[in-house]
């Protein structure tokens, strides 16, 4: 469903939209497709240097102190300056006059009593200046049997907890942050990512030899690319580059990833040919815990909640204000203005929230406090401002759910596509309908169950009757129908003396209208093909497709096998084995109308029975018309099987061929017309 | 005997001409341009001592004088000065700036004073790059002749075999440039690709005063400034915007809609707009930072353009076109009055020259005292489902009148209504159907709906796309009706699924039925999509159309529907639709934002406003800051613009139209509809016939707009309030002074 979605999104994210060009960012939802949003974020002023001090070059690093003061680290400059949050500059570290020599500083933090700490990467050390720049102290490379040789101390970024633990990025030090007290003593790495099994690797690194092992290189763990940390709560966040899974994670200060793990916080996207994969850089936290993370290979801003639900997008790659060239550093001030450090640019954004992105902010926030019903007031404006942001939606359905309007909780929960608070909500209205009108329902209940009783035995007194008639007198089709679910074999008998094709063709008709009939009236919480995402050619090729084949191939294997049978009669009984499809999808369908999630057992037996009965169906097919044991149908049926898959693969090689063919010759025609016209 | 050596013989001669023809082929050298392969010494650079006296007057002889203004020309390198008696200013050709202030190569100081920059490609290389070069580094054979106010040069580039001339007159206010199409001759390889004449008059250093401005948008100006980063890009428009249409990346980049470009230097200014040969010009201004510390404004003509041939699937060189565009070039600089030096006196100069060549008509009465509300009506659109593709009803025929009869006894007096998806599969399946939408209401109920239109003094427009085409449309054919790039290509989009028919398709479409079927609805008038947008050349084989072509074709579709309807809205606002439309859409309020840019301003509104009604692109329903939309249409004189509908636009959210459109319904959105109609006309009523006779920035984020009667309106969009003499705005608000 999402993956339809996004291919819609994309199909169209360019065309129409491309003119008219609304002021619009996006926003992610769970299932990963996206949602036009209002723009979240203008920029209020852009942060450059003056003519007086020189302009930044290649800046990396940018810190915004308790009070409100913009610390850059100029890295190509050989410097650190300090703005206050209108650009004015207010000193510069690393001056001639000042004699620190900083190369290439590369990080910079600032404690709350305005000590600056430098990571002066290119001198290897670390630099603790006094608010004036007075240099307090320096620490170089800590010693310990315990650190890696392989890494001599680089210090990209670093942060400084309460205690005065030094949490520090080394280069591409994989094994975590470094911790380093006061005394320059290493304390241990914290928070190392791990690599994930991979199976291509596995495979690939289980058979290669020694040489072609080399050549692959040595696949190491992400490294954390930048640590924030968050004062309040003492938590510590990590920006880990290159990696498409987990790329943002929350530590405590055990170490231990108290983010939602398994997701995705960056995008991959292939446009027009074009593939984009995720490298975020940088997360900034602000005072409510929302999480601003930027990414430099998109160029865009991502807000994340403390659940990790992606909140909005903005920005992109453009030479034009509110876009980016370099996004490598973001950080909030006091005010809630976020500020984005532009490497290539060489210039700090400071971007306000719009309307839409505070009321987002404020809603998530209560949200994420669990004060649904505080947080239903910000998120009904959301929703008035856009239909379509599904937070939203949960947000208004989770209150209503709180104040018991279930109903109305309900269609909430659908348009916020939340299936399992969909049903949570149903169960509840399902209650609820049940305790106020239980006599009716019942008696309602108890009609149809007697109803269906009642016609099951009408319908088996029926298929006695037939029985003893004689074959293939009145209604063959209809009577075999009824046999083929009271007495197999008879019905299979009869069905190999008179085979007919019109009862397949009604038949596979017949499964497909059950598929579609599943397809538009399965209820919300139990549907996962809906029609407006469904395509049609899939829908009905999954079906056709391996009946077709089956009872292609089941003719063929029985033919060799001493079988007694004809194509037209395995076809004609194939289809007749599709009866118990049919009646169990449109079972499950009014099913999933008065189940619950909780009771997801019924609704995934009476898949399983459907099947499970398809199969002795065939079983019984094979095994009647041919005269097997039964050693001898399961042995074919195997068989018919792996003789399907390889119809298969050949008819798909077969298309694959045929399609390069028509290419050759539409490109020569091609070829043709340019040059001949 | 005979017939075996006749076979030797045979033999020996196809094995001889194989071997012949692998030679040939191993040895194959693809023909060099005669006089390119750099064996022919390139000509010595215009010596230092020349270029550097070029900032004096006194090495430039009088050519013309006609009272206010005289004109210089200095005979080696033809640099150009003029010197305006009422100001005081003498404009010249050569940048006049330090080389250590100007930073950069000794190429890029000689091509700030070279009075020409000139790109052409060798068409015998097998990739044609663009070659850049200019008139001091490589210096043309230069040889002149005085014509009737001004001169004549000619120029011969010897080594690259190209020749041209161009006229240099001065009339009372003005200096026209002149490029006649018929002077150029080319005699080698080497092909002219375009030049870019006066590169450099009027260019400002970081240390002087003023502004360049180029019509980004709705204009933007970019101030001369000593506080600037070294920038990557410049400024460098197609006027009419790029022909990029289907290739577009994720970069949002507004339209030059005017061929019009200006600068403001220490108190004096010229806007220069181009009258001839527009269609292929661009306008370049490369803010300081840009390779030099010098700001620059000029226009670029084109006569060739570079496409992608295919090579073989997926795989495309570059090339240029081998015929030359025989389109002349004509620019005009009007050197302005101290008083009207800014922006705003650009604007009225250009307007002037718009209405008095026609090409702006007035559409809007002297004494009009309403700001119509512009409303567009999103009616349907089809959306896919995996049985049938599902026609949503949006709105209904039926419930747009009610819409429309409830504004107007809430007091909403005047509208401009467009109807979008209206026809028969909807919005988005291009090219549009003419048949209206049965399960909107039909043509019975659409004609019921443009009728109580008319009878109330609505005027309603039936929004029309017939210059996109998407591939599974059935209504066009895809190898012979749509545009073509040079390379006999369709122009299509990545996917290939979008297309754009050639437009003289269309016209013929259009003329043969569709334009009286439109008619046949009564409507006020008809709303061309995409035609004032875009602007294409057109390969086709059967109607090959240039830009100019392209266009013409649509003009003539508009005037069609117009002769039939009574009106014509576009989308869009080039310049070419300004004497033929009665309704622009989609006009930015404000520029792309470049970084280089340092203000937007409302130059396209200066020369529009009073004569053409015109409403912005993002409608106030969708836009992030309802407040600062608001304070722009107060700014920019422009309509109030809302998209609505009946239904929510949850019901369309599985449609592509939900990107555009999140929330709309008529009864969230009337009550605002209703207040600030009232609350625009009640303050602004009474400008909307008049021209805008100023604008100009007060301070941060505080502008003034100034009406031909004297109203002033300021703006404050800034979170302090603004004082300045004998006025106060609150922060976030505007006063309107009568």
């Amino acid at each position: 469903m999402a993956l339809a979605l996004m291919a819609v999104a994309s199909l169209f994210a360019g065309s129409v939209a491309a003119y008219a060009v609304p002021a619009t960012g996006y926003a992610i939802a769970p299932e990963g497709y996206h949602i036009a949003v209002p723009l979240g974020y203008s920029v209020e002023r852009v942060l450059t240097g003056d003519s007086e001090h020189g302009m930044f070059k290649n800046p990396e690093d940018l810190f915004i102190d308790a009070h409100d003061q913009v610390y850059v680290a100029d890295t190509a400059n050989n410097r650190v300056v300090k703005m206050d949050r209108y650009g004015k500059i207010l000193q510069v570290f690393g001056t001639k006059d000042d004699k620190l020599n900083l190369m290439e500083p590369r990080g910079v933090f600032v404690e709350d009593d305005g000590d600056v700490y430098i990571a002066d990467t290119g001198n290897n050390r670390i630099v603790h200046l006094g608010p004036d720049g007075a240099l307090v102290e320096q620490f170089g490379a800590p010693e310990s049997d315990l650190i890696d040789k392989d890494f001599p101390f680089m210090p990209t970024k670093l942060v400084l907890d309460r205690n005065g633990y030094m949490y520090v990025t080394n280069g591409s030090d994989y094994h975590g942050l470094m911790v380093i007290d006061g005394h320059n003593e290493f304390q241990g790495y914290i928070a190392p990512n791990k690599l994930k099994f991979n199976v291509k690797d596995y495979i690939l690194r289980k058979y290669a030899t020694k040489a072609q092992r080399e050549a692959l290189g040595k696949v190491v763990p992400p490294n954390h690319r930048n640590v924030t940390i968050d004062q309040k709560n003492g938590f510590l966040y990590t920006a880990i580059e290159n990696t498409r899974l987990d790329e943002i994670k929350r530590f405590n200060l055990l170490g231990i990833n108290t983010y939602p793990v398994d997701k995705q916080y960056g995008e991959f996207n292939v446009r027009r040919g074009v593939t984009t994969s995720p490298n975020v850089v940088d997360v900034a936290i602000d005072k409510d815990g929302i999480v601003t993370a930027v990414d430099s290979n998109h160029r865009k801003i991502y807000q994340f909640d403390q659940e990790g639900n992606n909140l909005l997008v903005f920005g992109g790659n453009g030479d034009q204000t509110g876009f980016f060239q370099e996004p490598v550093s973001v950080a909030n001030d006091s005010e809630g203005l976020l500020y984005v450090l532009d490497r290539a640019r060489g210039e700090v954004q400071a971007f306000r929230a719009n309307h839409f992105a505070t009321l987002v902010h404020k809603g998530s926030q209560l949200f994420s406090d669990g004060r649904y019903e505080e947080a239903l007031e910000p998120w009904r404006q959301v929703v008035s401002i856009d239909s379509n942001y599904i937070l939203a939606h949960r947000g208004i359905g989770k209150a209503l759910y709180k104040q018991g309007e279930w109903k109305a909780a309900m269609a909430e929960f659908r348009l916020g596509e939340d299936m399992g608070n969909y049903s949570n909500a149903f169960r509840e209205y399902r209650h609820q309908l049940l305790r106020r009108d239980f006599g009716w329902i019942a008696l309602l209940v108890a009609a149809v169950v007697v109803g269906l009783y009642y016609a099951i035995v009408v319908l088996n007194g029926y298929a006695r009757k037939v029985l003893a008639a004689p074959a293939g007198s009145r209604h063959p089709s209809l009577q075999n129908g009824v046999l083929a679910v009271f007495a197999p074999r008879e019905a299979y008998y009869r069905i190999q003396s008179a085979p007919r094709y019109g009862p397949v063709v009604a038949l596979v008709l017949g499964m497909l209208a059950a598929r579609f009939i599943q397809i538009y009236y399965t209820s919300f919480h139990f549907n996962l093909t809906r029609p407006e995402f469904a395509d049609f050619f899939f829908e009905v090729s999954q079906l056709i497709v391996p009946f077709f084949l089956f009872a292609v191939s089941a003719w063929l294997i029985t033919s060799i096998m001493d079988g007694e049978s004809k194509f037209k009669q395995v076809l004609a009984a194939c289809a007749y084995a599709m009866i118990p499809y049919i009646v169990g999808t449109l079972i499950q369908t009014a099913l999933s109308n008065v189940l619950t999630r909780d009771e997801l057992a019924i609704y995934d037996m009476i898949g399983t029975l459907t099947f499970a009965w398809v199969a002795v169906s065939v079983f019984v097919l094979l095994m009647t018309m041919n005269d097997y044991s039964v050693a001898k149908t399961i042995w074919v049926i195997v068989l018919s099987v792996l003789t399907a898959v390889a119809l298969l693969l050949v008819g798909i090689l077969f298309y694959v061929l045929v399609q390069h063919v028509i290419d050759f010759f539409k490109e020569l025609f091609l070829e043709l017309y340019i040059r001949g016209f | 005997m005979l017939r075996r050596s006749w076979r030797i013989g045979v033999w020996v001669l196809v094995l001889g001409l194989c071997a012949f023809g692998i030679y040939k082929m191993e040895h194959y050298q693809i023909e060099r341009n005669v006089l390119g392969d750099g064996k022919a010494p390139d000509p010595a650079p215009v010596a230092k001592e020349i270029v550097d006296k070029l900032s004096d007057i006194d090495s430039y002889r009088e050519v013309a004088d006609r009272g206010r203004l005289t004109l210089y020309f200095e005979p080696i390198t033809s640099s150009i000065a003029i010197r305006d008696r009422s100001t005081g200013a003498l404009w010249m050709s050569a940048a006049q700036i330090s080389d250590e202030a100007l930073g950069g190569s000794e190429l890029l100081k000689n091509s700030v004073r070279a009075p020409l920059n000139l790109t052409y490609a060798d068409y015998s290389r097998p990739v044609h790059d663009p070659l850049i070069t200019n008139s001091i580094t490589l210096p043309p054979k230069i040889e002149s002749e005085p014509v009737e106010g001004g001169i004549r040069v000619h120029y011969d580039f010897e080594k690259l075999g190209i020749s041209f001339a161009i006229e240099y007159t001065i009339g009372d206010d003005r200096l026209e440039v002149y490029v006649p199409a018929s002077s150029i001759r080319e005699k080698t390889s080497n092909l002219l690709v375009s030049l870019e004449v006066l590169p450099n008059l009027g260019s400002g250093t970081d240390r002087d005063q003023g502004y360049m401005f180029y019509p980004d948008g709705s204009g933007a100006i970019s101030y001369f400034k000593e506080t600037h980063p070294a920038y990557k890009d410049r400024y460098s428009a197609t006027v009419f915007g790029s022909e990029e249409v289907l290739k577009r990346t994720g970069q949002r980049t507004e339209n030059a809609y005017l061929p019009v470009f200006g600068a403001n230097k220490n108190g004096s200014g010229f806007v220069a707009y181009a009258t001839e040969g527009e269609y292929e010009t661009k306008i370049n201004y490369s803010p300081s930072g840009y390779t030099v510390n010098l700001n620059r404004v000029s226009g670029e003509f084109f006569y060739r353009r570079f496409y992608d041939a295919a090579i073989r699937r997926g795989e495309f060189s570059q090339r240029v076109e081998r015929n030359l565009m025989p389109v002349d070039h004509r620019l005009r600089y009007v050197f302005l009055s101290k008083d009207q030096s800014d922006y705003a006196g650009m604007a009225g100069a250009y307007r002037a020259y718009l209405l008095s060549s026609g090409k702006l008509q007035s559409r809007i009465a002297q004494g009009e005292q309403q700001i119509p509300a512009a409303v567009d009506l999103f009616m349907g659109i089809k959306e896919d489902s995996v049985l049938r593709k599902q026609f949503l009803n949006v709105t209904t025929f039926a419930q747009a009148r009610t819409f429309l009869e409830e504004m107007k006894a809430e007091g909403v007096g005047a509208m401009s209504v467009v109807l979008r998806g209206w026809m028969k599969d909807g919005e988005g399946d291009y090219p549009d159907s003419d048949e209206a939408a049965g399960s909107l209401g039909g043509r019975s109920k659409l004609t019921a709906l443009t009728r109580y239109a008319k009878d109330s003094g609505i005027d309603l427009f039936l929004n029309f796309n017939n210059v996109d085409a998407f591939g599974k449309n059935l209504g066009f054919r895809k190898n012979l009706d749509v545009m073509k790039s040079p390379s006999k290509l369709a122009l299509e989009d990545y996917y290939g699924s979008w297309y754009l028919l050639n437009a003289e398709r269309a016209r013929q479409k259009f003329a043969g039925g569709q334009s009286k079927r439109l008619a046949g609805y009564g409507a006020a008038g008809i709303d061309f999509e995409e035609m004032g947008e875009i602007a294409l050349a057109d390969a086709n084989e059967y109607h090959p159309l240039t830009r100019e072509g392209t266009v013409d074709k649509w003009l003539e579709i508009m005037r069609d529907s117009r002769e039939q309807n009574g009106k014509v809205a576009v989308r869009g606002g080039n310049a070419y639709v300004l004497g033929t439309a009665d309704r622009l859409s989609d006009i930015p309020l404000g520029d792309t934002g470049y970084v280089y840019s340092d203000e937007a301003v409302p130059f396209f509104q200066m020369v529009v406003h009073g004569h053409i009604p015109y409403s912005g692109d993002i409608p106030m329903n969708t836009h992030y800051d309802a407040k600062e939309l608001f304070l722009k249409w107060v700014e920019y004189g422009s309509m109030p613009y809302y998209e609505l509908t009946y239904d929510s636009p949850e019901k369309f959210r599985y449609t592509f139209y939900s990107d555009d459109l999140f929330s709309s319904t008529f009864a969230q959105w009337s009550p605002v509809l209703v207040q600030q109609y009232k609350e625009l006309n009640e303050q602004l009523g009474h400008t909307w016939g008049q021209e805008i006779a100023g604008h100009r920035v007060l301070s941060r984020d505080v502008y003034e707009t100034a009406y031909a009667d004297g109203t002033k309106v300021v703006v404050n969009y800034a979170s302090v309030p603004y004082k300045g003499a004998g006025i106060e705005v609150p922060p976030r608000d505007y006063r309107v002074l009568r």
